[in-house]
């Protein structure tokens, strides 16, 4: 079907996917992130209907958790994504081409999720209105949300290029940019948070962008491990430029976070003993288990399902790592009285992994859906 | 109080209105519809017994907040921590509702709902009955707080004297014995310290700040900043030690070393106000005999104070007489010859002429609301119970407790308990609850489910003070102060105040000659009409105090008269001498604890009263539960950290059913363990309080007796910490 | 030395003195006298009860700590309202500009905007923000009537109960008390401080008390290095 000069499914596909759903047959992907979403919704029920206080763990102390977190993480995914895209055409555009629109559609989808999630953890949505009638300039977090209002149309815009047959590397220039300024941007919320040793610092929007190319490139190889391949052959030569950026992706990921470790850990002033109290996790976890053992495993592994399962290990301590970044800037109190602790602890609640699972859910539930209504057919070659 | 008192209903009223004005620019006030137009009532605050003036600010029949009354002696415009989380109670959603009857067993209750009939004729049969079998002296009443004079009134009226409260022989009876041995008076409550004109405090225990008696804090405060020098006798650094000049870590249970080396010193360096001994004091030859022991020397080995501090400290105070208070303190019952030592605090102050002195203790005002006039007279009745004790003033609750179970000297088989308890409040509670058990009969009249409720058949639900007009109370310092207590609200659920359930009750025993009144506004009246005082004008305000019958510091008209037996102030005691007792205070070692255990010194959180407290949603919320504080060295050897939760064994091997969390602190010596006292509440009612932290009670199984007055001694509590996950 | 028991009545007429001033001519500052401090946490429940906060909300804490070991040992009482910074990080970080500073120089919350994002706590250096996440101390379901009644903040009502004006959702804070001052009534924790340690006024009034206080005696800013420029002056 054609609609405004875009190519896009015809009303039957939609119609018999929905009806497999509808019988229980969607498949395991989608009836999973129907679960998800579900879960997502009743979570999101609670959270309105009781109120923060109720269902959540994040408090005075802790204002910012895991749903914080996810949005931090989705977005840093969406951006992974543009990045990916754009090096993909820049330098392995033979190979990397039919997966062009997938990936765009993935980093468009995976943003609103992100930004829902964020959604859920404002204590009045109803205001939300407030970021238009009264702008804050020097607010990170308001131009948080000029960034990515920007950034999310441009990629609806090269979305619906795609879909028109056309590529632009002019707007993939221009994304790429945007993305670069959205998500160092984001890393300035937290940055320019002199109070906060966990966060504050210059060098934190540039952590913030190269974790992104990392976790962006891990799912992009995912995306593209999980296509059919004809051949082994065939396959490790579509995944050379995915595994190659996740092969630099961790590499500086690696040195990003060695640095910041090494800064934190020499830094006298207030708060920056967090750094201390973290170093055995952060350079055990982080470090050595999340980041050098995937560099060394892709280099041995190659096969389809080790690049799946690989990925898949980074998506998930990525996940953990940006929790601990975030929560981690609340562990030790500013003021201390009553029965505030040393150190601060958060578990997330039921209903805010429920939130988590319920964006996660309905990110993959459109992707699995475009892809098997046929969204992404007949968009292997795309020339610009 | 010479300050410009400020009309307070003007000020209260206008912290009230809300402004019509939008304070902000942006958003348009589209549902900051203000409410009714608020009243103001004048009340006095019952969270503990100051009593400080406050303001209830009601609006739409509810009382929405409370802030302190300007014209309040005790609270000069302030209310305490705890005061101003009054409606924490007030609004206790676990509050007693209704009346209820016991119909399970004591202390393993089941509770029928039931009208304020059937509660009372239970109560009028029960009492009927005691009265005829063992005659109306067999039922006592425990009362603490404001409404109990109704009780005291109605128990009068049935005719039994027997009306006992903890804050004698389990708080400040030994302090006043102490001083009225010596002369002739007791120093109040609130007490006479003239703190705020002070030049030099001793402190010794008193934990002020902590202990948060509203004014008295005040005038420390006022009398510190205006350069008095402070001392404080603490084996725990307590806030108010954090503030001395002198913070004297003495060992527990040795004060009295120091006191008497004190005495030497003054003595024998002739440094004390001869003018004044030889004028009005009597004894000091012998005095001086009786003391000639009790070197520097000798009170540094016990008390583990050099000998220096303690010498330059006495010639400090020398040099600071007579405006000096040696305090008296307020918790004295504590290890057995605490007369005694109230009685080397009094002589101390009477060698620096303090008393009736500028910053020393000053002589109360005097004046008087007289009783209801023309009520019958009570029945002639036994004289209430002080046990074997010659000098107790008021009938002693350890002598009444054991009068249930020794049946002398004569039985004792009701007991109505008012605001008080009980079950925390007096040393070894399995001798409470022995007593509870031979009862005839035993009414709880309280506002919250506490334990004692758990123990009666019946309970008699209270409105709050809030909720409720009180019998009026008067009091005298520097000022003679009336004070009226006028309810904000009507009472919540079915709760009453005493007022009405003593006159109800009195209905069905016939003794509604006592309660000749129509309401409680009637009484009131009448009561102020007598005493000349306008009660509009009293209603209104809440407090008024009356100058003119105030004539605090000696002065050549203004003659001290002391109240003993030779009507002089006594250092040597010759009654104490007829009885059996030491005339002059001596030194008595008191027991130490064995290797391994602490000795277990407790005191108050600034945030609680006693157990009373500790259900309040605003004070619980931030004071959820009592810590056990313990020396960071021994916290090392015993490998305790912050945050552990342990147990406590005392030495009688009687082990906490609760448990307690580990403060690591500097501020302690290393021979004891400290605690606040009224956690770990043992009554499932209280939904926010019960089984957080551990209560002193749990522990004190054992206690000694003063024998001068009964007071029950309970610093003698050695224990030892087990850890429990 | 004026007595202490004067002092609120000094204050106060200092306040209507100053409240004659245009509102920008006024600076407004709060002076903590930590030596008398004794720790009682009476400004703490009376700003609880002023303001009617809920469950873990204390618009003033007081921080106790003990520095030294036994028995050289001091213990500090440090009572926190809002800095009312004149350099306050909340105010730039907060995106719909709901947190500002009014030209008396108080920092103040509309809760009428406040979309409760929580960046302005993450951003103050001193934890005075809280967030009311709609806790009740009484349970879910039955609230008592102290749970639900309007706080008088800023001078309006703001009813738990309504969502449209009530603070639920929102940050919360110290805010000097404006319904009371603006109304010649001195901040609540300074009328209830036992020690009268709390002084309040207008500091460009050199005859305010408050001046005095300041001028005489050791002061100093709290976590003054970070140029937030605190509008609350803490007595040594
Ligand atoms: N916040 C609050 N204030 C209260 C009350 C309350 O419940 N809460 N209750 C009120 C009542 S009724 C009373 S009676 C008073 C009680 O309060 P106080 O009369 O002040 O009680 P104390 O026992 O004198 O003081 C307790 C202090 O004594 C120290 N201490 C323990 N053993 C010894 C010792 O052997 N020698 C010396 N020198 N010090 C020792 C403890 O470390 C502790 O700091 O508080 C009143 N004020
Ligand atoms: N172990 C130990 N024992 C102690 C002390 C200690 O420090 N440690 N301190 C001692 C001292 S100093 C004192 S003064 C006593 C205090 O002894 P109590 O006065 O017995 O102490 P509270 O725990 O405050 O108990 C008061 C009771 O009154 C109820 N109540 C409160 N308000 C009202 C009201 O308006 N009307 C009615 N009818 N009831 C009300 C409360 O719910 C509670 O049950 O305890 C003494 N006992
Ligand atoms: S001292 Fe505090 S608790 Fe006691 S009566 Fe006064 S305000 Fe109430
Ligand atoms: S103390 Fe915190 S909340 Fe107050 S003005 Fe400063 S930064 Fe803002
Ligand atoms: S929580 Fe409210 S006041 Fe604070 S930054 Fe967010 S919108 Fe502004
Ligand atoms: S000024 Fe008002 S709002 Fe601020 S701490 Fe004091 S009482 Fe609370
Ligand atoms: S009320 Fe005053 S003395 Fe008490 S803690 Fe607060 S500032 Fe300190
Ligand atoms: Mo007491």
């Amino acid at each position: 079907m054609t609609l405004l000069n875009m190519n896009l499914p015809d009303i039957a596909d939609i119609k018999k996917v929905v009806t497999d759903i509808l019988k229980g047959k969607g498949g395991l992907a989608l009836n999973l992130s129907i679960i998800g979403i579900i879960m997502g919704i009743y979570a999101l029920s609670r959270l309105l209907i009781e109120g923060h206080g109720a269902v959540t763990n994040t408090s005075s102390l802790v204002p910012w958790g895991v749903q914080i977190s996810t949005y931090v993480y989705m977005v840093l995914l969406s951006t992974g994504c543009t990045f990916i895209n754009f090096f993909g055409y820049m330098f392995y555009r033979k190979e990397y081409e039919m997966f062009g629109t997938r990936i765009l559609f993935v980093g468009i989808f995976i943003a609103f999720a992100g930004m829902g999630a964020l959604a859920t953890e404002l204590g009045r949505m109803d205001k939300m209105i407030y970021f238009l009638l009264s702008p804050q300039p020097k607010s990170p977090m308001w131009w948080m949300s000029v960034w990515y209002s920007i950034y999310v149309t441009l990629k609806l815009v090269e979305l619906v290029n795609h879909k028109r047959g056309k590529h632009s590397d002019k707007l993939l220039w221009i994304t790429f940019i945007v993305a670069i300024i959205t998500y160092s941007n984001l890393g300035s919320v937290f940055g320019i948070v002199e109070q906060r040793a966990y966060y504050f610092g210059p060098l934190l929007p540039i952590y913030f962008l190269m974790l992104g190319f990392l976790t962006g490139a891990a799912l992009s190889t995912i995306i593209a491990s999980a296509h059919f391949y004809k051949s082994d052959t065939e396959f490790q030569n579509h995944v050379r430029p995915f595994r190659n950026s996740l092969r630099i992706g961790l590499g500086i990921a690696i040195v990003a976070t060695f640095w910041r470790l090494v800064a934190g850990m020499y830094a006298q002033a207030e708060g920056y003993e967090i750094f201390k109290l973290t170093f055995m996790h952060t350079f055990f976890f982080e470090l050595l288990f999340a980041l050098a053992i995937p560099l060394v495993v892709s280099y041995f592994s190659t096969c389809q399902r080790c690049m799946i399962v690989i990925c898949s290990f980074i998506l998930i301590t990525q996940f953990k790592i940006r929790t601990d970044l975030i929560v981690g800037g609340f562990k030790i109190p500013v003021f201390k009285a009553y029965s505030i602790p040393d150190i601060v602890s958060y578990m997330p609640s039921h209903v805010e992994f429920f939130v988590v699972i319920g964006a996660i859910s309905a990110a993959t539930f459109i992707y699995v859906f475009a892809d098997k209504i046929g969204f992404f057919e007949g968009e292997e070659h795309i020339h610009g | 109080m010479s300050i410009s008192r400020r009309d307070f209903l003007k000020i209260a009223s206008a912290a009230a209105a809300v402004s019509a004005a939008p304070v902000f620019k942006s958003v348009s006030a589209m549902s900051n519809k203000p409410s009714a137009p608020p009243t103001f009532s004048p009340n006095y605050c019952e969270l503990c017994f100051w009593n400080c003036g406050l303001i209830a600010k009601s609006v739409n029949g509810k009382v929405v907040k409370i802030e302190g009354n300007p014209l309040s002696y005790r609270g000069n415009g302030k209310l305490c921590g705890r005061g101003n989380a009054g409606l924490g109670l007030l609004y206790d959603p676990d509050r007693l509702k209704y009346p209820m009857l016991n119909t399970g067993k004591r202390g393993d209750p089941k509770w029928k709902r039931v009208s304020w009939n059937e509660a009372l004729s239970f109560v009028a049969d029960k009492l009927n009955g005691i009265k005829q079998k063992y005659g109306p002296e067999a039922v006592a009443l425990f009362s603490h707080g404001t409404g109990g004079s109704f009780w005291k009134h109605f128990l009068n009226a049935y005719g039994s004297e027997n009306s006992a409260a903890p804050s004698f022989a389990q708080c400040r009876g030994p302090r006043d014995v102490g001083f009225y041995l010596t002369f002739g008076a007791a120093p109040g409550s609130p007490e006479y310290y003239d703190f705020a004109r002070s030049k030099f405090i001793v402190l010794i225990g008193s934990h002020l700040g902590e202990n948060a008696h509203n004014s008295q804090v005040q005038d420390l405060i006022n009398g510190i900043s205006d350069g008095a020098k402070l001392v404080v006798l603490d084996p725990r650094l307590s806030n108010v030690a954090s503030k001395a000049d002198w913070w004297l870590p003495v060992k527990p249970a040795t004060d009295m070393a120091i006191l008497l080396a004190w005495i030497k010193i003054i003595i024998d360096e002739e440094l004390y106000d001869k003018e004044y001994i030889s004028k009005y004091a009597i004894g000091l030859k012998e005095l001086k005999e009786e003391v000639k022991n009790y070197t520097p020397e000798w009170a540094s080995k016990i008390s583990e104070i050099p000998a220096a501090t303690i010498v330059e400290i006495a010639h400090e105070m020398a040099k600071h007489k007579p405006n000096l208070c040696i305090s008296g303190g307020r918790f004295t019952v504590w290890y057995g010859d605490d007369t005694q030592r109230s009685r080397a605090i009094a002589i101390l102050t009477a060698l620096m002429g303090s008393w009736g002195r500028e910053g020393g203790y000053y002589l109360p005002a005097k004046g008087k609301v007289p009783a209801y006039p023309g009520l019958p007279e009570y029945p002639d009745s036994e004289s209430g119970m002080t046990g074997d004790y010659p000098f107790a003033l008021l009938p002693v609750t350890n002598a009444i407790r054991e009068a249930v179970l020794t049946d002398k000297p004569y039985p004792c088989r009701g007991w109505i308990v008012y605001g008080s308890n009980l079950i925390k409040t007096m040393p070894n509670t399995k001798e409470t609850i022995e007593a509870i058990k031979k009862l005839d009969l035993m009414v709880a009249i309280d506002v919250l489910p506490m334990e004692i409720t758990q123990w009666a058949d019946v309970i008699l639900p209270e409105c709050t003070y809030l909720e409720r007009f009180d019998d009026i109370q008067t009091g005298k310092f520097q000022t003679f102060e009336v004070t009226l207590r006028v309810p904000g609200m009507k009472p919540m659920f079915e709760s009453r105040p005493s007022w009405w359930i003593t006159k109800e009750l009195s209905k069905k025993m016939g003794l509604e000659a006592y309660f000749p009144w129509n309401d409680i506004e009637d009484y009131l009246k009448t009561r102020c009409d007598a005493a000349g005082i306008n009660y509009e004008e009293l209603k209104q305000k809440g407090a008024i105090q009356f100058n003119e019958k105030a004539h605090p510091y000696i002065t050549a008209q203004n003659q001290p008269k002391f109240n003993t037996p030779s009507d002089k102030i006594e250092l040597y005691s010759k009654q104490l001498k007829e009885h059996g007792f030491d005339p002059v205070p001596k030194y008595t070692a008191h027991e130490e604890p064995q290797p391994g255990y602490f000795r277990l010194v407790f005191g108050r959180s600034p945030l609680h009263s006693f157990s009373r407290t500790v259900n309040n949603f605003m004070l619980n919320d931030l004071i959820p539960e009592n810590e056990l504080w313990i020396n960071t060295k021994q916290a090392l050897k015993l490998g305790l950290k912050k945050g552990d939760y342990v147990k406590l064994v005392n030495q009688d091997g009687i082990k906490t059913d609760t448990k307690i969390k580990v403060k690591i602190t500097e501020r302690l010596r290393e021979d004891c363990v400290y605690m606040y006292h009224g956690f770990g509440a043992n009554s499932s009612g209280l939904s926010r309080a019960d089984k957080r932290g551990i209560g002193t009670d749990q522990i004190i199984t054992k206690y000694t007796i003063d024998p001068l007055m009964g007071g029950t001694a309970i610093r003698g509590i050695f224990v030892k910490i087990v850890k429990e996950a | 030395m004026v007595k202490n028991e004067e002092l609120i009545n000094i204050m106060t007429e200092d306040l209507k003195r100053a409240l004659k001033k245009p509102a920008d001519k006024r600076v407004w500052v709060m002076a903590i006298d930590i030596k008398k401090c004794i720790g009682c946490h009476a400004c703490t429940t009376g700003c609880m009860s002023e303001n009617l906060t809920p469950p873990g909300i204390q618009y003033r804490p007081v921080r106790e700590s003990e520095i030294g070991t036994f028995p050289n040992i001091a213990l500090k009482f440090l009572p926190r309202p809002c800095m009312q910074c004149e350099n306050p990080p909340c105010v730039k970080v907060c995106p719909v500009k709901a947190t500002y500073k009014r030209e008396d120089g108080i920092t103040i919350i509309d809760y009428n905007k406040c979309v409760g994002c929580r960046y302005c706590l993450v951003a103050c250096p001193y934890g005075a923000r809280s967030s009311d996440v709609g806790a009740y101390y009484t349970g879910k379901f039955k609230k008592a009537t102290y749970e639900v009644e309007s706080s008088q903040e800023y001078g309006k009502e703001w009813a738990r109960r309504n969502h449209f004006c009530s603070p639920v959702g929102n940050a919360r804070k110290c805010h000097f008390c404006i319904h009371r001052i603006e109304k010649g009534v001195l901040p609540r924790c300074v009328e209830t401080c036992l020690s009268n340690a709390t002084y309040f006024g207008d500091l460009s009034d050199p005859d305010s008390l408050v001046a005095k206080a300041v001028a005489k005696t050791n002061t100093f800013k709290y976590k003054e290095l970070l140029g937030t420029k605190p509008r609350v002056i803490y007595i040594t």
